[in-house]
């Protein structure tokens, strides 16, 4: 039985990392060969620092990540104490509804509508759609990343209640005060990781940047595909290496900190 | 002393249910006063009010003479100690009392500009706070690594550094055990009496309503029954509520003969009180501590004890006296089954007018389900 549990644990772990060990490995590899590991060599790292395309996507891709959670963020927040604070039963649970909708959405359905909606505005406005390419993606972005904003937000602002900010306008604050001095505080690891979340949701995306994006803002995504349909170089392997150890290494600071935290507030969880 | 709050007409409803109805009430400048009454009262609502948290549906609010019912509550110079503290677990405990100081902007003339207020001085200010609440040296611990009780100490200091003219408690001692309650009820007095400025009390506790206050206001259902000094609540509450929610009574049907003559339990009594209607019936309350246990030839009432539970102080004793079951305290044994008089003195007997409270208080028969059901009300959370 215990040898059949570590079998088991060996079993997921090689399904899940396999792959990606595979694609490292090769990321490594002197040739363009995929099936035989000639020798070791940086020479697809070198190619890919050599390349000002992969460049400018990976700088293109970070920009509309780190814009569109920031916005999404604040936009997010504001949505989350918005509801919290309505009294209607009925509105706030459809508007709780509503804005889940961007999530449950198959991906393919918000890009075709999203593009629909940006070269009619375009039309309307008579400039080209390459013009509004960045807005156009911010806009879309910050869209189905907001639900993830809010979905992280809310549980924290209903879990704080209103007795802090209570106290914070009985010792004078006003009420804008009360927001940013008390409530944001104690809401913000909820806040951070919806901004995470929204960061790599945006990062990940694909389907829709493919319908709203035009060619003079290629996103690393777009361009690993527009890519495929020639032939994937292993430059590419390298990206997606770098990608993964940074990913590996946010994950085990995010975890060694959140770990130091609920040793810490061991002693927190007891007062009310 | 002049009339600092008032509440004139104010009544409330939450989604239809009438939680406060048309109160009158005045505090003076000053004054200890507690609002007293069992859980869903009221009273907790009637604080908020106060402090500006909820807004009568009806009725106006004033502060020192002027109208404030419609002003938001950072702009009112009250202060409110929560029931469960409230204080902010992103700050230390330094920060948490600084926090009122640091919002201000004073001028010293008002031809400048308002200025925060000096480091030195927020810093003088707090630390002569943690003093008066024995709280020197906890400046930069983290307030969720506080006790109850220091953490009470924290709120209170939070709530009177920036000098407000009434303090509002919420049951500030709920949460503490018996002993360490009994401590701060005397701190708490102490500091009330030092600073000299109002508090207004919510408690559900009579003893520590009895034993701190100037003056009690008790409320039921929404409406204040009585207002007075703890002496005049105990010894000449108006109805049957507040003779059985203040202390123990023993709340009988009577019939005033004349002044100073009740007939109640079939026989005639000498009693203090008059003013009463000729044959008018009335509720007649004799507090248990004030009946003495005699032989039963001497007594003016007999009957049998069908209880006796030892106190400590006192033994408990049941007694039925034509139905009727009495509590008396003695510090007499007496056996149980014994059949014993019982001696009432003339200035034991408090006469009360007939309210909607007669008859639903103030007989012990079902002791023991009464005392479950006095226990579950304490439990019960406050809305």
């Amino acid at each position: 039985m215990k040898y059949f549990s570590k079998i088991y644990i060996f079993l997921i772990l090689g399904i899940l990392y396999i792959p990606i060990v595979t694609l490292i490995l090769f990321s490594f590899n002197e040739s363009s060969s995929t099936a035989l590991f000639t020798g070791f060599s940086f020479k697809w790292y070198y190619e890919l620092f050599r390349s000002p395309e992969t460049f400018e996507a990976l700088r293109n891709t970070l920009i509309l990540a780190a814009s569109s959670a920031i916005i999404a963020t604040v936009i997010g927040t504001a949505a989350a104490e918005g509801i919290y604070k309505m009294r209607n039963k009925l509105a706030k649970t459809a508007i709780t509804s509503v804005t889940n909708i961007p999530m449950m959405n198959p991906d393919i359905v918000t890009g075709m509508s999203m593009m629909l909606f940006f070269v009619a505005v375009a039309a309307i406005l008579g400039i080209s759609y390459e013009n509004i390419g960045f807005t156009a993606m911010l806009i879309s972005h910050v869209t189905f990343c907001l639900p993830y904003v809010i979905l992280s937000v809310l549980p924290r602002i209903n879990e704080l209640g209103d007795s802090l900010s209570e106290a914070a306008l009985d010792l004078g604050c006003t009420p804008i005060q009360a927001f940013f001095k008390v409530k944001l505080p104690n809401i913000m690891p909820g806040v951070l990781s919806g901004m995470v979340m929204a960061f790599t949701m945006s990062l990940d995306d694909f389907v829709i940047s493919y319908f709203v994006g035009s060619s003079d803002f290629q996103t690393l995504p777009l361009l690993i595909y527009s890519m495929t349909k020639k032939q994937v170089k292993p430059d590419m392997y390298a990206l997606s290496t770098l990608i993964i150890v940074t990913i590996f290494v946010l994950l085990i600071i995010t975890n060694v900190k959140s770990g130091r935290k609920s040793a810490h507030s061991g002693m927190g969880g007891k007062k009310k | 002393m002049t009339k600092l709050i008032e509440l004139k007409g104010i009544s409330k409803s939450f989604d239809g249910e009438r939680v406060l109805d048309s109160i009158n009430l005045y505090i003076r400048d000053g004054e200890f006063v507690t609002l007293l009454g069992p859980s869903g009262c009221g009273k907790t609502t009637m604080l908020r009010i106060i402090g500006g948290f909820e807004t009568a549906d009806e009725g106006s609010l004033y502060f020192d003479g002027a109208e404030i019912s419609e002003v938001p509550a950072h702009k009112r110079h009250i202060n409110t100690v929560f029931q469960k503290y409230a204080l902010f677990p992103h700050l230390n405990v330094y920060e948490n009392i600084a926090f009122p100081l640091r919002l201000k902007k004073v001028s010293k003339d008002n031809i400048e500009r308002p200025k925060r207020i000096p480091e030195e001085e927020i810093k003088k200010r707090v630390l002569e706070m943690l003093d008066m609440v024995k709280l020197s040296g906890f400046e930069n611990k983290s307030v969720s690594t506080l006790s109850g009780g220091q953490q009470q100490r924290v709120a209170i200091a939070r709530a009177l550094i920036s000098h407000p003219k009434v303090l509002l408690l919420d049951e500030p001692l709920g949460a503490l055990d018996l002993k360490l309650r009994k401590d701060m009820q005397n701190e708490l007095k102490a500091i009330q009496q030092s600073i000299g400025i109002t508090f207004i009390y919510v408690t559900h506790d009579q003893e520590e309503a009895l034993s701190m206050s100037d003056t009690v206001v008790v409320i039921a259902e929404g409406e204040i029954q009585q207002i007075g000094t703890p002496t005049d609540i105990y010894n000449e509450p108006t109805n049957a509520f507040v003779a059985d929610f203040i202390g123990e009574s023993n709340i009988v049907d009577g019939v005033m003969l004349e002044d100073k003559k009740v007939k109640f339990s079939g026989k005639v009594f000498d009693c203090v009180d008059g003013g009463f209607g000729k044959g008018e019936a009335v509720d007649v309350v004799v507090r248990p501590e004030d009946v003495d246990v005699v032989e039963p030839e001497r007594g003016m009432l007999v009957g049998k004890a069908t209880s006796v539970t030892f106190k400590g102080v006192h033994y408990e004793i049941i007694v039925d006296i034509g139905g009727f079951k009495w509590m008396i305290q003695s510090t007499d044994y007496v056996a149980p089954e014994q059949t014993i008089g019982l001696y009432i003195e003339p200035d034991a007997i408090h006469i009360m007018k007939k309210s909607k409270y007669s008859g639903k208080f103030g007989d012990y028969s079902s002791f023991s389900d009464e005392m479950d059901k006095l226990s579950d009300a304490d439990a019960a959370e406050e809305f």
